[in-house]
This record gives structure tokens, sequence and C-alpha cells, in this order.
């Protein structure tokens, strides 16, 4: 009895010990008192900082007494042959701006198509970088939801990064607080955009047509008749995923603003709205008559959508139209005698409706500060916004080496030296993954010169005209670009049916898509059934107390 | 007579320690076999460690987890979790498909290596066996992600190798991965060649330990290749077949994620959302780490109860169980 005693007593001890061992560190996420977060301000004490005059904040300007390490996020977006983590621009920036104030600067890497989810295990594991960012407003709702962001204190913004304060002020104190807590500061979002959609010309007008004739969505179905009636091809088309904006083109003009604040969302597709109906009425019929990509549900990443366009099997592609894009070398390659257009915006809109289109919100990157980050930390992360706000710094971030990546013009833009590939060579998007913090697009001093520069920028050489017409297309439809509702209140029913809804969507849009068309009302119907009851009733019901309430904008 | 020779051996030899052991106390048997105790402790130190250390964890379905307040931090809800997710539209659809899958599984998975096992011994070249076992095995180390890619190069409806040969000949093209039937038949026919040659090593180790006396007498008896697989071989593994079914019958509310995400696409989504596809969803893709930690202890508790029920009717039907 004694013996077995003692071995349940030993077993029991390595079994607590072991368990200690494994619940220390890692997973213990609060002090004795149960506190986690930082209080807002509160300002560096134990690293030796200065207090400046009114003794708020600590004096950095010297550089941290000992050295502090900086975590930063950056998009990994697979662009071959780049290193996100360790480049000649991550070099430059330790050097330029972390070696002076001994801060280590290090990039965590955070996968462009898969973000949130690299978010959700950096954090549960505690290695979150110290800023926690999203271009979208609802998924950053979310991570405040979880309660991983800090308070900010705009003082503490101020006379750490005061460049940067001063460009976005305005934004941070007017989107900033949720629920009345200030928690996100942002990039800026100079209006303009480079997404659009190429299409193959000689496809155009091998069939008789010309591309100024796809005034509206019926001319384009007929074009794609003909296309496929030429044997020459199919429309391109891609799962929908992460953003819901598909059915834009779709929805009634002018715009009911309560009908939009309730079902228009980036991040919840809004099934059962009317707009929806149509656009996946259009879908059923193009799929039924063979016109796009039969395959489309299994498209999705850009990769397999533009190998569809480059092996000359699609005519359409979506892309962000850059100098150093890479596909119409690619598709040239297979059918040199490809040509190329863009896509004019009434091509995807049925007759008697408007070329809508989702309109950014007035901010890039929502940004907010890690709850795990330390005073120094926070600090160091408004002197990196300050740093990179300094003109210079920006413009080197964005154009490389003059001289290697590009040479000044008359106007003094930066042309860029397409066939450049030295060491200083820029990423596929011109290092935006690292100034996107503090702005989407790169500026000159006045509009003229910006708009020329975008011009510069987007216009693929030898294909200088595209970006011209795309930004002929962008303000010609910009009375139509509407943003999503935005509210100031967590809407918690988003965050707990989202991924369960869109997974649901996933598969009852292509079940529509792919159903004989005689049979499409009555699955929408059960589709839209389904998605009410699988959580969406509950969503809408939240929304329409906000609505009610006031509570968005 | 080998057997009752051993037999008599061992109590020979295991008859002094009981004599010593009282003569040294309640801890002799440590003293004694110090280096082996020793030994033993790395393997429990690993187990203790990294499987129940991590059940710590498990205080998640009891909390609203949230990350930044820690295991410790988070609120405690009872079972609010649970009830959360037994009201969830995809949980009834998630234990079916896992159900359904995992039985599927067992049926041919399990069997297959039983069957290629017997087919492998009966292989009188040893080079020919060799070279066949090592391609038998390969698959198993082929990560489901590069399987998944092949899959669909291979059976995609549109592009698919197979279906371009298909048409070719004047077939018509079959959706392989594409239709929900197809989609599941693939799953298996795919799951059982990945698995199957790997399989087979515990099957075939266990054959070539039957005694060959047992075969001389069946030939001697008259007994033809069929009647000595069938009346000598697979009685002879039988133990081994159990456990492995009882072993398996336990997982037969897990499943593998990898494979189901790597194979599935969103126009083939009825058999696709499975308990660990939730797991993933809601853990990692929402980060509702409560939630999926309440799945995941269901479910090991429905894995662990089949364990029990299936370890207590191989006893009642007169096998060794494995408890």
């Amino acid at each position: 009895m004694r013996k077995i005693r003692i071995a349940m007593l030993t077993m029991a001890l390595v079994l607590v010990l072991s368990v200690l061992a494994a619940c220390t560190d890692g997973n213990n996420g609060t002090d004795s008192n149960g506190n986690n977060t930082p209080p807002a301000g509160e300002g560096a004490s134990d690293n030796g900082g200065n207090a400046d005059a009114d003794g708020e904040y600590a004096d950095y300007s010297g550089g941290f007494p000992e050295r502090v390490t900086l975590e930063i996020p950056v998009y990994e977006r697979a662009f071959e042959g780049w290193n996100v983590t360790d480049n000649y621009y991550t070099r430059w920036m330790q050097q330029e701006f972390g070696d002076p104030n001994n801060i280590e600067v290090k990039f965590t890497p955070i996968t462009r198509s898969s973000e949130v989810t690299d978010y959700e295990q950096l954090l549960a594991s505690r290695r979150a970088p110290d800023i926690i960012f999203h271009y979208d407003m609802p998924q950053a709702l979310a991570y405040y939801g979880e309660d991983v962001m800090q308070e900010l204190d705009y003082g503490e913004i101020e006379h750490y990064a005061p460049t940067y304060w001063a460009n976005m002020r305005a934004t941070i104190e007017q989107y900033g607080s949720v629920n009345g807590e200030r928690v996100f500061f942002f990039a800026a979002r100079p209006a303009a955009d480079n997404f659009t959609t190429l299409i193959r010309k000689d496809w155009v007008e091998q069939v008789g047509m010309k591309v100024e004739d796809l005034t509206s969505l019926e001319t384009y179905n007929d074009m794609l008749a003909k296309w496929k009636e030429a044997r020459l091809g199919v429309g391109g088309a891609s799962l929908l995923q992460n953003n819901y904006t598909y059915s834009y083109p779709f929805r009634e003009w002018p715009i009911d603003e309560q009908e939009r604040a309730l079902y228009s969302d980036l991040s919840v597709a809004d099934l059962t709205w009317a707009a929806s109906e149509r656009y996946l009425r259009n879908l059923n019929t193009q799929y039924n008559n063979g016109w796009i990509d039969r395959e489309f549900y299994l498209r999705n990443d850009d990769n397999k959508i533009k190998a569809e366009f480059v092996a000359g099997k699609t005519g359409t592609y979506g892309l962000y139209l850059t100098s150093n894009a890479d596909v119409f070398a690619a598709t040239l390659a297979n059918n040199p005698d490809a040509e190329f257009a863009i896509l004019p915006p009434r091509a995807l809109i049925p007759e008697g409706y408007e070329p809508q289109g989702r309109a950014y919100w007035p901010f890039g990157l929502i940004m907010g500060i890690n709850y795990e980050s330390t005073p120094e930390e926070r600090a160091a992360v408004w002197m990196y916004l300050e740093w990179m706000s300094q003109p210079d710094n920006l413009f080197f971030l964005q154009n490389g080496v003059e001289g290697q990546n590009y040479t000044l013009d008359a106007d003094g833009i930066a042309v860029k030296e397409a066939d450049y590939a030295g060491e200083s060579k820029l990423s596929n998007n011109n290092n935006k993954d690292y100034w996107a913090l503090v702005t989407e697009m790169a500026e000159y001093e006045s509009a003229e010169v910006t708009r020329k520069a975008y011009l510069r920028n987007w216009a693929p050489p030898g294909y200088e005209g595209l970006a011209e017409v795309m930004l002929q297309y962008y303000d010609e439809v910009a009375e139509y670009r509407t943003p999503d509702a935005l509210y100031s209140v967590v809407l918690e029913t988003v965050g707990e049916y989202k991924a369960d809804l869109n997974a649901l969507f996933q598969e009852l849009y292509v079940k529509l898509a792919l159903a004989p068309e005689g049979e499409f009302d009555a699955l929408y119907e059960d589709a839209k059934q389904t998605y009410l009851d699988a959580g969406y009733q509950e969503i809408l019901d939240e929304k329409q107390q906000a609505i009610e309430a006031g509570q968005y904008s | 007579m080998q057997h009752a020779k051993n037999g008599s051996a061992l109590e020979v030899a295991a008859a002094p320690p009981l004599m010593r052991k009282k003569k040294n106390g309640g801890m002799g048997f440590l003293r004694r076999d110090w280096q082996l105790y020793f030994l033993l402790t790395i393997p429990l130190a690993f187990v203790l460690l990294f499987k129940y250390g991590p059940m710590t964890g498990l205080v998640l379905a009891f909390k609203d987890y949230k990350i930044a307040r820690g295991f410790w931090g988070s609120e405690w809800v009872g079972l609010e979790v649970f009830h959360e997710i037994f009201a969830k539209y995809d949980f009834i659809r998630a234990v079916r498909n896992t159900l359904l899958l995992n039985s599927l599984d067992l049926v041919f998975s399990f069997t297959m290596p039983i069957v290629l096992a017997l087919l492998l011994s009966e292989i009188r070249s040893v080079r020919f066996k060799r070279i066949n076992q090592t391609l038998l095995y390969l698959p198993h180390f082929l990560s489901w992600i590069i399987i998944g890619a092949i899959a669909y190069q291979l059976l995609s409806e549109g592009n698919g190798v197979v279906n371009n040969v298909i048409v070719m000949m004047g077939g018509e093209r079959i959706p392989f991965l594409q239709q929900d039937t197809n989609w599941l038949f693939s799953y298996l026919a795919i799951g059982v060649w990945q698995s199957m040659g790997w399989g087979t090593i515990i099957y075939l180790a266990s054959i070539s330990s039957i005694n060959p006396e047992l075969y001389e007498a069946a030939t001697v008896d008259g007994a033809g290749r069929w009647r000595k697989a069938w009346n000598v071989t697979l009685p002879s593994i039988r133990v081994t077949i159990v456990t492995l079914l009882i072993l398996n019958l336990g997982k037969i509310m897990e499943g593998s994620f990898e494979r189901v995400f790597a194979l599935q696409n969103k126009a083939t989504t009825e058999f696709t959302t499975t308990i660990p596809v939730l797991v993933y969803r809601w853990g990692i893709e929402s980060g509702d780490f409560s939630r999926a930690t309440a799945l995941g202890l269901f479910q090991a508790l429905i894995g662990l109860a089949l364990v029990l029920a299936a370890d207590r009717i191989a006893k009642r039907l007169g096998e060794d169980g494995l408890l």
C-alpha cells in the first residue's frame, strides 16, 4: 500500500510540475492584479528615459538608453525572389532609423491572403507585432473586440510623432474611437485607385465589336456569347471570398441610406438582398451558357486567376495595374498577338443601373497598438511613423536609389527603370507594404504632378494608354462610389457569425451559380432561409438596432 | 511446447526478485532496476508534458476566453460554450460528415492494408517484394497539400490530365472532384492510396512472426495458398487487427483536417464540413478558441467512449482487448 501511495505521489508531483511548466510564461496574460493592458499614456520609467518638461512623456530624441525591439508587420505577398523581412530596404531602415534611436527594427511577415489567420495565431502564441493592422474596419473592430489593442493617448502620438499627427489628426479624431475608447490610428488614403480589369482587345475585335461598345452587362454578355461561338475563350471569374463587394453594380440608384447600412458590408455577404439576387441570377446565366470560366470556384488566389488569363483561356483579368505588372509579358509569351484594353466600368452594369462601386473609407491601413507592447515599444512605433512621414524617407522607400531605380524628370517625378534588377530593387508593388503605414498612395506637392506620377507608376512600358484610360474611367464614375456604413459600436454578431457565414455563403452562391436555370428560384429561396437561420438574421437585427440608435455614419 | 518452455523459464527468472523485494522493503524494486525506471522517465515525461500538459488548455471550453486576459483571467461561463456550439447550423452536419467519412475510411482504409499485407506476404521474390513495398510506402511521406494539388492536376474536370485523356479517347469529362458523390469516392480512393502501403508494416511484421510449422502442417493437409491465408495467416494476425481496429475506432470522430482541406472545393461542400474543419474555422480563422476547444473536447470524449465500447465488445467476443 505504501509503495502504491509513494508511486502515486510521485506521479502526481510530476504531473503538477509539468502542468505548471506548461502554463508558465506562454499562457497567462495577466499579472497578479489581473491587469494586462498598460494604461494609455504611461510614460517610460524603467528604461531610463528622461521625462520632458511637463514630465508626461519621456524624451527619446537621443535614442533609447536601452535597445528596444520594434516589431513591424509587413504583408507577405509571395513575390518571387523577394524577402520581406530582410532586404536592401529593411537594412536601410535599420541603419537610418533603428541604429540612431537604439531600436532593433524587426519585420513580422503577415500572409496577405490569410492575414487574419496569421494574426490570430501570432496573438495566441504571444508573438504578434507591436502594430495590429487591417485594411477593413469590420476586422479591425473584431480585433478590438478581442481586447488585443491598447487604448491610445493622442498626446503621446503628438509628442513622439508630430508630423504624422499633423497629417492624420483629423482622421484619427473622427474615426479612431470605438465605444468612446481611442484605439485606432490610420494611414492616409489619397483618392485614387489602380485596381482595374483588363480585357483581351484582340478577342473583342475578332468578334466584330469594339471595347467602347461594351456599355452594359447585356452587351458584355453578348460579347461573351460570341467569344464562345468563335471558340476564343471565356470571361474570367473567381471565387468570391474575404471582401464582398460583388453586388454594387446591381444596386438601386440613388441608394437608400438605411438599406445600405443594413446590407452593405465588406465582411459579410448580403445574400438575401435584392441586389445579390440580380447578381446571382446573372452569374447563373453566364455559367449555364458557358460564358465564364466553368471552374471559377477553384480560382481562389490571384496566381490561379492570372494563370488562366496568361494561358489564353480567359479574356478578362482584374489586377492592380502597376508599371512592373508581369501579366502582359507572360500573356504575350503564350499569345504573341494579344492586345489589351481596360474594361469600361459600365460593361458590368445591367441596363437601367448606374456604375456603382465601393468607395474606400478616407483612410488606408487601420492600426492599433498590441496590448502587450511596452510604453517604450509604443513610443518606438510613433517614432517610426514620424521618421517614415518625413518626405525624404518616404520618397526613398517609394522610389529607391536615384540613378539606379529611377531618374527624375522635368516635373520632379521619379521615372522608374523598369528593368533594374540590382541590389536596391524595389518589391513588385514598389515597397508599398512598408510605407503603407503612413499613406496608401505616393503623392507629390500638387494634384497635377501626383496624377502624372500615378500614370508613370501605373503604366506598364508599351501600355501607357491603359493607365490613362483607367484614371479616366475612375473619374467618370466617381459620383457612384459609396463607402460602407461605419458603425461606432462593435457589432457582436458580426464577429460571432462572420466565419460561419462566409463559408456558408461560398457554399450557397456556388450552388446557385451552378444550378440549372429552371431551379434557380426555388434554390435561392431555400438559400436565403438557410443563410438567415445560420446567423445573418441576428446580424441584421443588431444592425437595425444600431441604425435606429443612429450609431453609424 | 515452445510456449511452455518459455513460460517456465520466466517463472524461474521471476522468483528470486520476489524474494528480494521483501528483504529490501517497499522501494527495493526502484533500487534494483533503477536504470530501467530512469529510462522510463523519458517517455513518461514526454507524455506528461506534451499530452497531459496541454490538457490544461481544456479549461478554455468553460471560459469566455480572451487572448489578452489569458487562461486564468478569462471569465468562467460553465457549459454556455457547449450550448452555443450544439445550436450552430454546421454542428450536426459536421458530426454527421465526420462519422460518415471516418466510417467509410474504416471500411476501406483499414481493410486495404490487411489485404495488401496478405498479398505482399505471398510474394516469393525478395527483390520484387522490397521494390513494391517501397513504392507503396512513398505516398505516406507526401504532405496532403501536395497530394491535393496533384489530385486537382490529374482529376479536375476542366484541365485534369485524366479528363483530357478521356476526352481524347472520345469520352465525356467526369467531375471526379467536383460533384458531391464523386468527391466522396475520390476522397476515399486517394486516402486508401496514401495510407495503405504504410499500414501494411505492422501486419507484415505480425505475419513474419507466424510459426512456419503452421504453414507446413496446412500444406501437409492439402491447403492451397488461399486456404492458408484464410485459415492460418488471418487468424494468426487477428490480435493485431483487433488492436488496430480499436485504436482506429477512437479516431472515428477525428479525421484528417489536412486531407479534407486539401481536397475540398466550394462546389462539393456536402461532405466537407467536418469537426476538424470547424475547429480550424472557429479557432484559427475566427480566433474563437473557447468554441474550438469545446468542440475538440466533445470530439475527444466521444472518441474515448467509442474506444472503451469497442474494447468491451472485443472482450465479449473473446479477444484480449486493449485495456
